[in-house]
C-alpha cells in the first residue's frame, strides 16, 4: 500500500461518514466531529494528525473481552506512540480491515501480526523522516516515546513534527518489528479502555443508541422454531396510545442463515408503548412440527442415536479389533442440557433505511457479514448499508446472529423512520439460538498398563450449521473437531464418530461452542478409566500424552478459523499446563478434611488450559464450590490483567453451566424465559478464590476469552465424585 | 402531571403514570445509564436511588414518584459530593476503577447504584452484608470477584 493513494478527499469522505454516523449517539471512545483529520495514514490501522494524535482503528467489537484496550496496544508498542496521545476509533464494517468476525478468541491472534506490521511501518516511516530532515543515515535514529531521536547526540523530533514529511515517504513492505525484549506495552497489564465511561453511565451499548426521530420496536415472534402466522388481529394493538402500527416480519425459506423468524413487529413513541401494543396482539399461529419438540423424548432419540454407528469423523488404528481385545471394558454415557446466552444486554439494533441508503448502529460480532447480508435484503449495493458497532453488552456468540438487524432493518424499510428493534429478556431466552443439548456414547478398553488401547466416542447434537445447510441432520466435522478429533492423547485405537441429530429448534454458538460438551464428556471419561486403573486422574493424563508432539488437527473445517499456517495441536503445551497447576495447586497432597478436588484439562483455540476445582462438604450439608484455579497457556500475552479478568468470567460462566443452566423444552418452547426460571450465577454463587495462573509462552497468541470455559463442569464433577462418591455424567450436575 | 426530584433538578411530566421509571428515564428523557436487563425487577441493571434507597426502575412506576427524590448513575457522584464536583466520581465508581471490575459494563450502571446504596447504610459491610446488598444484581462475563474486592478494599478503608 502506498500513501499516495490515499487523497485528502479519501479521508475527508472516510472520516465524515464515520462522524457523521458516531456523532448520532456514539460517545464512549469514539470519533467527535471536531477532530482534526489525519496528514500520514500508512495503514487502515492508523493515522496520525498535525498535532501528533496518532488514532488507532479497532475493527473488532468490543463485548466485554477488552480488544479496545489490547489491539491498539500492539500497535501502538511498535509504534512507540505515548498512549495518552492515543485515540481510538471503532471501525464500520469494511472489508479494508480484513476479517471483522469477533468470534473463535480469535482478535488478538488475528490481529497481532497486522497490527504489528501496521505500527512497524508507521515508526520507519517516521524514523526515515526524522533523518532526512537531520541529513543522517536512518540506522543512527531511533522512534522511542512519541518521538524519532538521534541516538548519538539525543537530538529529537516529535511526531508532530514528522508526520507530514513521513507521509511522502513509500510505505516499506517489510518493516523491521521490535524485539519482545523492546515491548513497552505487550505484556503490560492495563485497565479496560472504556472504564470511565461505564462507571458513570456514560457508554453507549445498542440498547442506547438515540437518533432524531427514532420510534422504537418489538416483535412478537414464532414461540415454535418456523412457526408461520396463521391470522392477526392488530385492532387492539393499534388502538394502544403511542402506537404507530404493526409490520410483518416476513418467514424466511431455509438455508436461512440469519434472517429471523415470522412475526408481527409493532411500532410506538417509546419502548413501553410498543410492549403495550404487543400485549394487545391477537396472533394465531401454525406451529408446524417443531411443536412435538420435547426435551425428555429428544433425549432419548438422541441416546438411541449414539447407540447406533454414527459418520466417522477420526479412525486411528482398528477400533473395532481394539475394542474386542483383552482388557478391562469401561463405558460411559455423557448428557448436557441446552443453555441461553443471556448477555446483560438483550438484542437490540437501530437502523434508518432512508434516501437508497441504509445506516445500522447495532451490538454485532460480525459487521461485515450484517452489511453483506441486509444489503442482499433490501437489494442495495454494500456499500449503501453503513453498520456502526455499538460497544455490545455482553454477547458469548449471541450477536453472532444478527436476526435482530434484520428486524429493524425491516421496520424502518417499512415505515420510513428510524427505528430502534428491542428485544426483552423474554425475547432473547424464547427465540435465542441455543447451545444444543448433546450426548455422547464412550467406550474403552484398557491395556494391561491401564492405558486406554482404544477409545471410541460417539455424539449427537443438532449441528450449528443447520443455518447454511437444509435438512442437516448429523454434527459437522469441524463441530468435533473443537474437543473431539483434536484430543492431544495417543491413544493407539481411536474412533469419534458423528451421530444422527435433527434440528428442532435454533441452535447457535455459545462461549466455546461444542468444547464445551467435548470436555466435559472426555474429562468425565478420563477420569473413570483413572479410576478403573487406579492411577491418579493427573498423572493418567500424562501418561495418556504419550511422547510430546504437535500434529496438524484433522478438521480442516477448523482452518477457517486459523491463522498460524493451519491448526496444530501441541502435546507438550497440554502436557506443561498440566504440571504447571498441579505444582501450583499442590496436586497429590492432603487436603484440610473437608475439602475435595477434581482435575480437567483441554486445549481450544490455540490455548491450553487447566483447571482445579475445590468443593468444601461438611457434615450433611451440600458439597459448595470453595476454589478454582486455572492454568492457562494461550501464547504470548498482550494484557495479563485482560486476560485473568476472561479466566475468571469464564469461571463463572463455566460454573453456571455446571451447576444451574437448562433450557427445556415442550410444545416445541422453551420453557424458560427471564432469570426467574433461568439461573445464572450471581455473587453469592461464586467461590472466594478464583485464582489465574499465567503460563510464560513465546508462542503465537492464541485465544484467551472461550478456552477457560470448558474445564470448569468436569473438574467440578470431579470434585464432587472425590466428595459424593457419585459420578456426574449429566449437565447440569446438580439437575 | 407527576412532579419530583430527578438528579437535584425538579421535574415534572405528563406521561401515562402507569409508564415504569426505567423507560421514561431512557426513552423520554435520554438518560441511559441505567439499563434494561429484566423487566421484572430480578437482575439489577436499572437500579436507581429513591428517596436514598435502591430501587428497580423496571418496577417503579411514574405515578409513585410525586414528590420523591430520584438519583440515576448519572447523578450519582454529584449527589455525593455536591453540585460543585462535576467531573468527581462517587468513591464505588472510584473503587470499580481501582479493581479494573468492568469487563462489558452493562450491568455495572446498576451494581454500582447497590453498592452505593449498601455504603451509604453501612459504610463498613462484612463479607455476609456485600454478598445480602449485591445478590440481586447480575452480571454474565463474571465480574463478581471484582465486585466483591473492590467493596472489600472501601470497607476495608472505612474501619
Amino acid at each position: 500500500m502506498n500513501t499516495r493513494k490515499f487523497s485528502r478527499r479519501t479521508l475527508v469522505r472516510a472520516g465524515g461518514s464515520a462522524g457523521a454516523l458516531f456523532v448520532l449517539g456514539l460517545r464512549a471512545g469514539t470519533v467527535t466531529a471536531e477532530t482534526s483529520l489525519p496528514i500520514f495514514t500508512p495503514d487502515v490501522f492508523v493515522s496520525i494528525d498535525a498535532t501528533g494524535l496518532v488514532r488507532i482503528t479497532v475493527s473488532r467489537g468490543e463485548m466485554g473481552q477488552g480488544v479496545r484496550t489490547a489491539l491498539p496496544r500492539i500497535l501502538a508498542d511498535e509504534l512507540e506512540a505515548d498512549l495518552g496521545r492515543v485515540e481510538v476509533l471503532q471501525a464500520l464494517a469494511d472489508p479494508r480491515y480484513g476479517d471483522q468476525n469477533t468470534d473463535g478468541s480469535r482478535s488478538v491472534r488475528m490481529l497481532w501480526s497486522p497490527l504489528r506490521h501496521a505500527g512497524a511501518v508507521a515508526r520507519e516511516m517516521l524514523v526515515r523522516a526524522a533523518a532526512e530532515i537531520w541529513g543522517l543515515p536512518p540506522g543512527e535514529c531511533r522512534a522511542r516515546e512519541h518521538a524519532v531521536e538521534h541516538l548519538a547526540t539525543g537530538r529529537r523530533l516529535d511526531y508532530a513534527q514528522l508526520a507530514a514529511r513521513a507521509a511522502r515517504l513509500p510505505v516499506p513492505a517489510a518493516p523491521m518489528l521490535k524485539h519482545p525484549d523492546d515491548f513497552r506495552y505487550i505484556g503490560v497489564s492495563a485497565p479496560l479502555r472504556d472504564a470511565r465511561a461505564i462507571v458513570t453511565g456514560d457508554a453507549t451499548y445498542g440498547y442506547d443508541v438515540r437518533i432524531p426521530g427514532m420510534k422504537y420496536a418489538c416483535v412478537a415472534r414464532a414461540p415454535v422454531f418456523d412457526a408461520r402466522i396463521s391470522t392477526v388481529d392488530d385492532v387492539a394493538t393499534r388502538a394502544v396510545p403511542g402506537v404507530i402500527g404493526t409490520f410483518r416480519i416476513p418467514f424466511s425459506a431455509h438455508p436461512r442463515s440469519f434472517r429471523p423468524e415470522e412475526g408481527i413487529a409493532v411500532l410506538a413513541d417509546d419502548s413501553w408503548s410498543a410492549l403495550r401494543g404487543r400485549e394487545a396482539l391477537s396472533i394465531v399461529w401454525n406451529e408446524g412440527s417443531n411443536a412435538s419438540y420435547e426435551t425428555a423424548a429428544f433425549r432419548a432419540e438422541l441416546l438411541e442415536s449414539v447407540r447406533q454407528p454414527g459418520k466417522l469423523r477420526l479412525q486411528r488404528g482398528d477400533i473395532t479389533a481394539g475394542l474386542d481385545a483383552e482388557g478391562m471394558r469401561v463405558e460411559a454415557e455423557y448428557e448436557t442440557a441446552m443453555l441461553a446466552h443471556a448477555p446483560m444486554e438483550p438484542p437490540v439494533a437501530v437502523a434508518w433505511v432512508h434516501d437508497g441508503i441504509c445506516e445500522i448502529w447495532a451490538p454485532v460480532q460480525d459487521p461485515q457479514d450484517v452489511r453483506r447480508r441486509i444489503a442482499e435484503w433490501l437489494g442495495f449495493a454494500p456499500a449503501r448499508v453503513k453498520v456502526a458497532v455499538t460497544l455490545l453488552g455482553g454477547a458469548f456468540g449471541r450477536k453472532s446472529q444478527f436476526d435482530f438487524v434484520f428486524e429493524a432493518v425491516e421496520v424502518s424499510r417499512r415505515s420510513g423512520v428510524p427505528v430502534k428493534l428491542f428485544w426483552t429478556r423474554e425475547d432473547d431466552i424464547r427465540n435465542c439460538y441455543f447451545h444444543a443439548e448433546s450426548v455422547h456414547r464412550m467406550e474403552a478398553r484398557l491395556d494391561a498398563d491401564g492405558l486406554p488401547g482404544a477409545l471410541r466416542i460417539r455424539t449427537a447434537y443438532p449441528s450449528i450449521d443447520w443455518m447454511d445447510v437444509k435438512g442437516l441432520d448429523h454434527p459437522m466435522p469441524w463441530e468435533t473437531g473443537m474437543g473431539l478429533t483434536n484430543m492431544p492423547f495417543d491413544v493407539p485405537a481411536l474412533a469419534v464418530e458423528a451421530c444422527r441429530a435433527r434440528v428442532p429448534i435454533r441452535i447457535g454458538w455459545l462461549r466455546s461452542v461444542c468444547n464445551l460438551w467435548h470436555a466435559f464428556a472426555l474429562n468425565g471419561f478420563i477420569d473413570e478409566m483413572a479410576a478403573a486403573a487406579g492411577s491418579d486422574p493427573v498423572e493418567y493424563r500424562l501418561r495418556m500424552l504419550g511422547k510430546d508432539r504437535v500434529f496438524p488437527a484433522p478438521n480442516e473445517e477448523s482452518n477457517a478459523l486459523s491463522n498460524f499456517n493451519g491448526v496444530t495441536v501441541d502435546t507438550g503445551r497440554y502436557r506443561r499446563v498440566i504440571e504447571h497447576l498441579a505444582a501450583r495447586t499442590g496436586w497429590g497432597a492432603r487436603l484440610p478434611s473437608g475439602r475435595f478436588r477434581g482435575f480437567a484439562a483441554h486445549n481450544s483455540f490455540y490455548s491450553y488450559v487447566a483447571t482445579v476445582v475445590e468443593v468444601e462438604q461438611h457434615d450433611s450439608n451440600p458439597p459448595r464450590v470453595s476454589r478454582i484455579d486455572t492454568a492457562i497457556d494461550c501464547g504470548r500475552v498482550v494484557n495479563p490483567e485482560g486476560v485473568r479478568k476472561q479466566v475468571e468470567g469464564a469461571a463463572i460462566f463455566g460454573l453456571g453451566a455446571a451447576l444451574f443452566g437448562e433450557i427445556t423444552a415442550r410444545g416445541g418452547r422453551a420453557m424458560q424465559s427471564n432469570f426467574g426460571d433461568y439461573r445464572i450465577p450471581r455473587l453469592i454463587d461464586c467461590p472466594p478464590f478464583i485464582e489465574t495462573h499465567i503460563v510464560q509462552s513465546d508462542a503465537e497468541p492464541g485465544g484467551a476469552g472461550e478456552p477457560p470455559t470448558p474445564t470448569i463442569a468436569p473438574a467440578l464433577a470431579a470434585a464432587l465424585f472425590a466428595a459424593t462418591g457419585t459420578r456426574h455424567r449429566k449437565m447440569p450436575l446438580l439437575g | 402531571m407527576t412532579e419530583f426530584e430527578l438528579n437535584g433538578q425538579t421535574v415534572s411530566t405528563d406521561v401515562d403514570s402507569a409508564m415504569p421509571l426505567l423507560w421514561w428515564l431512557r426513552d423520554i428523557q435520554g438518560l441511559t445509564g441505567s439499563k434494561y436487563g429484566c423487566g421484572i425487577g430480578a437482575c439489577g441493571a436499572c437500579t436507581v436511588h429513591i428517596d436514598a434507597e435502591p430501587a428497580r426502575a423496571c418496577l417503579t412506576t411514574i405515578g409513585s414518584l410525586t414528590g420523591r427524590r430520584v438519583v440515576t448513575i448519572e447523578g450519582l457522584a454529584r449527589a455525593a459530593s455536591g453540585a460543585a464536583a462535576a467531573t468527581a466520581l462517587h468513591l464505588v465508581q472510584q473503587a470499580w476503577l481501582d479493581h479494573d471490575v468492568a469487563q462489558c459494563g452493562y450491568c455495572q450502571a446498576g451494581q454500582i447504584m447497590s453498592a452505593a446504596a449498601l455504603l451509604s447504610r453501612n459504610p463498613n459491610p462484612d463479607d455476609a452484608a456485600i454478598d445480602a446488598a449485591m445478590a440481586g444484581n447480575l452480571c454474565r462475563c463474571g465480574t463478581y470477584p471484582r465486585i466483591r474486592a473492590a467493596l472489600q478494599a472501601i470497607a476495608g478503608g472505612a474501619a
